[in-house]
């Protein structure tokens, strides 16, 4: 009888665990569907519009509340980082209005005393006429489901905060200004990881690119991908917001579908790049890969 | 030593009000990190407080230079807003700058650097 009464406690506690994990993951992957829906167009946002692109100041700043709102959804606290910076030519300064954007960030404290911060972000502006679904709703959807999945973690060596740049497209401004931001405030930045365009696997490879191969995060990056099987490609691109933190002397890593190996979106910055095209199996590999990563980061010190 | 001042009471306010708003400008941009227009604003400045507090002659081409500057600001400014217009071009950063503010600014620039240019050999006095 006692037996009995085991296995039955045991079988009813492996069920609510599996049910637990799947819907743990069936809600992560949700959240990013809903996520990338919204911020292209498909989903209409809370005050019954759509956000068609997220290229000029009026649509960038709607969508910079909404991602606001899905911090506060998830139980953070959102800040925003208002800033101003100079044109790219300083001649230009002569003529015109500096730039002004907005970032939205929010901190995940660690468990235990640790001033390091282990900084995660993606770009959420689209070019001028774009829906920009794969660049960058994908990278957003990423950091956002990490977001997430870190909050729930018991225990985290580190601090960790989560970062929605504004004006990737006009020369990484934002990411720029918050590097500086971080440098001035003397922030102890353990590493940065940036997400860009992570929705198009052409080939069915789920191969991945880390940038630049240097960083002393690639080694972190390649043993969470050989724990998963997935394949990691070393590479030098430096046109995203990881470059603005890396020439402030931040160790910062880029994770991103293949640009350099020529299986990235074809539609990228054109009106094409639509939500139907997203590869959501290949989101959940690259959200696996950084989730791993993460994982190690929180747990060592 | 010889100094100068400025018979008409409008012109020397026009000229300290362009001024100001330069100074303003460049002060937003030094906050955050670009030195470019202080230096060009801090340079006229310079040369128009010397100029006025030692009576030189080359007060005259000063005030010239300073009004062609406010007129080219905004004609540059104005060509600019053409091209981007005409060509299509669709960078935001831009394309937003041209709003009504932009065009008081302009209109105001060029206004004023008219005044300036035409009255200058008639407002001075060297004491």
């Amino acid at each position: 009888m006692k037996s009995l009464i085991k296995l039955f406690v045991t079988t009813i506690l492996t069920v609510a665990c599996s049910w637990g994990i799947a819907q743990s993951k069936f809600d992560i992957h949700l959240l990013q569907k809903q996520l990338i829906s919204k911020m292209s167009g498909v989903e209409k946002l809370n005050d019954s519009t759509t956000l068609e692109e997220r290229g000029t100041s009026a649509d960038r700043k709607r969508a910079a509340e909404l991602l606001a709102e899905a911090l506060e959804e998830i139980s953070l606290d959102p800040e925003e980082h208002n800033y101003s910076h100079p044109n790219v030519n300083f001649l230009v300064d002569l003529l015109f209005a500096p730039y002004k954007g907005t970032n939205v960030y929010a901190v995940i404290p660690a468990t235990s005393a640790s001033d390091e911060f282990v900084i995660i972000g993606a770009h959420y502006d689209s070019e001028v006429g774009a829906p920009g679904a794969d660049d960058n709703a994908t990278g957003v959807a990423l950091v956002y489901a990490l977001a997430y999945q870190i909050s729930l973690m018991d225990h985290r060596a580190r601090n960790f905060m989560v970062v929605f740049f504004d004006q990737e497209e006009s020369d990484e401004i934002g990411s720029k200004a918050f590097a500086r931001k971080l440098k001035r405030e003397g922030v102890n930045v353990h590493s940065v990881h940036i997400a860009d365009m992570v929705g198009w696997d052409g080939d069915g490879d789920f191969a991945i690119e880390i940038s630049p191969a240097s960083s002393v995060m690639a080694p972190v990056y390649e043993e969470a991908a050989k724990d998963q099987g997935l394949p990691v490609q070393k590479t030098n691109v430096m046109s995203s917001d990881h470059k603005s933190f890396h020439d402030v002397g931040y160790p910062s890593i880029l994770v991103s579908e293949e640009f350099v190996n020529g299986d990235f979106n074809p539609y990228y910055h054109s009106p094409e790049d639509t939500y139907d095209t997203i590869n959501f199996e290949y989101l959940s590999s690259c959200t696996e890969l950084m989730y791993g990563v993460m994982d190690k980061l929180a747990s060592e010190k | 030593m010889e100094r100068v001042y400025f018979r008409n009471r409008t012109y020397s306010d026009v000229l300290l009000l362009t001024f100001t708003a330069f100074v303003i400008r460049s002060v937003v941009f030094v906050l955050i990190g670009s030195f470019a227009p202080i230096i060009l604003t801090l340079t006229f400045g310079s040369l128009i407080f010397l100029g006025v507090f030692t009576g030189k002659k080359w007060l005259h081409p000063v005030l010239r230079f300073w009004a062609l500057l406010l007129i080219l600001f905004g004609s540059f400014r104005y060509a600019l807003w053409s091209m981007v217009y005409f060509s299509g071009i669709n960078e935001v950063h831009i394309v937003e700058q041209f709003t009504v503010m932009f065009n008081v600014f302009n209109i105001l620039a060029i206004g004023a650097g008219w005044y300036l240019l035409k009255k200058r050999k008639r407002v001075l006095v060297y004491i």
